[in-house]
């Protein structure tokens, strides 16, 4: 079944001093979420969830998880 | 896509979804989150994983022959099929994908234009269903060598003032500062560049869509940097596939006559004993 992506949107963040791009859609009843370092762009995480923001809080969570923290 | 100098390796997402059913065409997704596919793919689109589809899994090289025409058939593709790549993060890895078919000698192979990213932001249609393509007899024609460059010719070649390097990876990972992008696992001994190499990220080849910046912005990027159609031009960044990405822009966009991909990379300069290294 073909369904169309929806809400595509894509932001820029900062985790532990690394830049990162958030991108996050809609297909059908699910979101999707990526994190991905800003250059090159290959993903970190991934989140995948019934809301924009679930999806978005488990794929930077795991993004902190992750990456190095300096401190 | 008319001011490019091969403007037939380029589709727009318009132009796929007006022929991806057709029977001699084939898309085919790329991606570096080789996760992604599973979420969501153009109807109809075979998905390639680059980590144990274009490549050799024992020693490290690119896909051989034999493997190649074993993937191409199971994907139902033919020597005469048209084949559309396209994938994440600005295609990054269809450009990967891009590279191996021509070394091969595929006649007809182009990219979409802005990727999944456009196809994503436009809000066309996708669907999870994996196609089961009928089976083919693939052929390779032949190896165009002239397109792959190795250490040894990288090491003779750099001596030569009719050689420009383009080192495609990040300003930090270009001047040492880091070995490998954040969050990706370090794979070399010492950071900095190969010595003469002028330092042109893959990712200011395009717009913020995806899509390839036009040709006289593309001319204006590489000229400032040296970076001619006289010279013999090596491409390369960690492991070769960034560089895929820019040597596609030289190659075809601007039909460059002299462009070869390093796929060695940094992670093979970097980590030789004796190798000259400029920060």
């Amino acid at each position: 079944m073909t369904i169309k992506v929806e809400g595509h949107q894509s932001e820029l963040t900062e985790i532990h001093g690394v830049e990162l791009r958030v991108t996050s859609y809609q297909i059908g009843e699910r979101y999707f979420c990526h994190v991905s370092n800003a250059d090159p762009g290959a993903t970190i995480a991934r989140g995948e969830g019934g809301s924009r923001g679930e999806a978005r809080e488990i794929a930077l969570s795991k993004a902190t998880r992750r990456l190095p923290n300096p401190s | 896509m008319t001011d490019y100098a091969h403007p037939e390796v380029l589709v727009s997402t318009d132009w796929v979804d007006e022929h991806k059913d057709d029977a001699k065409v084939a898309v085919v997704e790329v991606d570096v989150d080789t996760a992604a596919y599973q979420e969501g793919h153009i109807p109809g689109a075979v998905g390639w994983n680059w980590q144990t589809q274009l490549c050799d899994t024992l020693q490290r090289d690119i896909i051989s022959q034999g493997d190649l025409e074993k993937l191409l058939g199971e994907s139902g593709i033919g020597n005469d099929t048209t084949i559309v790549l396209y994938g994440d993060n600005n295609n990054w890895f269809a450009a990967w994908a891009l590279w191996q078919l021509k070394l091969y000698q595929h006649d007809d192979v182009r990219i979409m234009d802005g990727g999944r990213k456009k196809w994503f932001a436009e809000g066309r249609g996708v669907n999870t269903e994996s196609p089961t393509p009928e089976q083919t007899t693939y052929k390779v024609k032949g190896l165009d060598s002239d397109l792959r460059i190795l250490l040894a010719e990288v090491q003779e070649a750099i001596k030569s003032d009719k050689t420009t390097l383009v080192d495609v990876r990040s300003p930090d990972e270009f001047t040492g500062k880091i070995l490998s992008p954040p969050g990706l696992p370090e794979t070399c001994q010492r950071g900095g560049h190969i010595p003469k190499a002028q330092n042109i990220p893959w990712g200011m080849a395009c717009n913020e869509d995806g899509t390839f910046k036009n040709a006289d912005e593309l001319k204006e990027l590489y000229a400032n940097k040296g970076v001619t159609p006289d010279k013999d031009v090596i491409a390369y960044c960690r492991i070769g596939e960034r560089s895929s990405h820019s040597w596609f822009a030289l190659k075809y966009l601007l039909g460059y006559p002299n462009v070869k991909n390093y796929d060695g990379s940094w992670t093979e300069w970097g980590n030789l004993v004796g190798a000259p290294v400029e920060k």
